[in-house]
């Protein structure tokens, strides 16, 4: 058995050796490349290789914009997120801005790198005609509002800063147990210094809440309502629940037939309002950002709203200087204060 | 000897197909940055469909010859196809935002 197992080997080994001869001698015999072969073919590889690298670098670098812009585009796409953002942006300047409108269709929207900006312009009501209040651009960082850039076309400035200042100066309706913080006799001055030639908008702070319906009952004909004041449980002492100032909201007291706008007169003023409070609740923080207002507490002013009905406590009006004089007369307004004056353009 | 430099010329050759698509995709997206950095939808069809078209038939050509490397060729159809595509879903996006009649 063992002899028969060392033959073996040995046969193994001998093809073994033999194999190895015959591949050697192969080596030896083979046709070989020259060194300046050898180094060509080095040289070509190394250069397919540069080029290599640097054609995919290239193409990588150059895939990086347009990259970049599709996923922007299918962020601010998909789900209808970009169209989202451009309806809370509109609806809270009709429900924080008394006497403001825009126009839907002319909301334009530029989309950068991961970002986009809302542009738009506002329009007072001014008499019979509407004039150019404020051009107004939003910068979104993805879903993230900064505050709006504002070109004012108004001949009353609207407050600058943010906060307790649009608080201060920007309000001109009261609540009927709140303080009114300006001279009444002087607010009424202006009004009776001013030329009966020209038209006003006047901004009405009542003695009492009423209920919308009833307001243009008492109020002179020959003028238009254009914006209410909503009593929301906040505005007597005009501070939330942590002390910050509040500003008044309201809704547009006509329907607005501009095209898509949200009061296009399919439900009512008020219907519309408290849909555009449920929307500024899911976006509150984007909702303040665009109107500056440090708090609006949008949740529990609708619950307020949704439990005690609307009830007005003050309004925009405008119309004929001469007509307006009469709300001094009236004794369920309180205060009148004069915003923006044109020329004669009553209808 | 004979043989193995005519292998070199074929190789040369065949690279070329899939070098030109890759090039021709290289100079597309160059134009297509351009366009999105002065941002303009103004670049001329034939940078956005015509040469891209062109650039994928090379690609497709340089695949099929037997050649060792189709990384070029690879990257010429990738680029050439991502264009239009590119352009297609723009067009789609752009009008699902902010839309208007």
């Amino acid at each position: 058995m063992s002899d028969e197992h060392k033959q073996d080997q040995n046969n193994d080994e001998n093809l073994y050796k033999a194999y190895m001869m015959k591949t050697k001698n192969d080596i030896h015999t083979s046709p070989s490349l020259s060194e300046e072969e050898q180094r060509e073919i080095i040289r070509v590889g190394s250069n397919t290789a540069r080029n290599a690298t640097v054609m995919i670098s290239l193409a990588i670098l150059l895939l990086i914009l347009p990259l970049m812009t599709l996923i922007t585009y299918l962020y601010y796409g998909i789900g209808g997120k970009a169209n989202a953002m451009i309806d809370v942006v509109g609806k809270t300047i009709y429900v924080t801005q008394p006497n403001v409108s825009l126009e839907e269709m002319e909301i334009e929207s530029e989309i950068g790198l991961f970002s986009m900006n809302v542009t738009f312009d506002t329009f007072k009501r001014i008499g019979s005609e509407d004039y150019l209040a404020e051009k107004v651009d939003v910068y979104f960082g993805l879903d993230k509002p900064k505050f709006p850039e504002k070109i004012s076309f108004l001949e009353q400035l609207p407050p600058m800063g943010y906060g307790i200042d649009v608080v201060k100066d920007g309000q001109k309706v009261y609540h009927p147990d709140a303080m009114i913080p300006f001279n009444t006799t002087e607010a009424e001055d202006v009004l009776n210094n001013l030329p009966d030639g020209t038209v006003a908008e006047a901004y009405l702070s009542f003695s009492q809440l009423m209920k919308p319906n009833e307001i243009e009952k008492v109020l002179p004909k020959e003028m238009e309502i254009r914006w209410l004041a909503v009593d929301t449980g906040l505005e007597a002492k005009q501070l939330d629940k942590e002390g910050i100032p509040i500003t008044p909201i309201g809704y547009p007291a006509q329907v607005d037939t501009t095209t898509w706008s949200p009061f296009d007169g399919d439900q009512t003023n008020e219907e519309v309002f408290l849909d555009i409070l449920k929307l500024l609740e899911k976006n509150e923080q984007t909702a303040e950002i665009v109107s500056k207002i440090k708090s609006l507490e949008i949740n529990e002013r609708r619950k307020y709203v949704e439990d005690n009905g609307i009830q007005v406590y003050g309004a925009v009006v405008t119309g004929p200087v001469p007509e307006l004089r009469k709300l001094e007369q009236l004794k369920i307004v309180r205060a009148v204060k004069v915003g923006e004056v044109k020329l004669w353009n009553w209808k | 000897m004979e043989l193995e430099i005519k292998k070199k010329r074929k190789r040369k050759l065949q690279t070329l197909t899939g070098f030109t698509s890759f090039v021709i995709g290289l100079l597309a997206l160059a134009v297509l940055n351009i366009g999105l950095l002065i941002e303009t939808m103004d670049i001329p069809d034939l940078i956005l469909f015509h040469l891209p078209f062109l650039g994928v038939f090379l690609g497709v050509v340089g695949l099929f010859t037997k050649n060792r490397s189709k990384q070029f060729a690879w990257w010429g159809i990738g680029i050439s196809l991502f264009i239009p595509i590119f352009i297609g879903l723009m067009f789609g996006l752009s009008w699902t935002i902010n839309a208007k009649p």
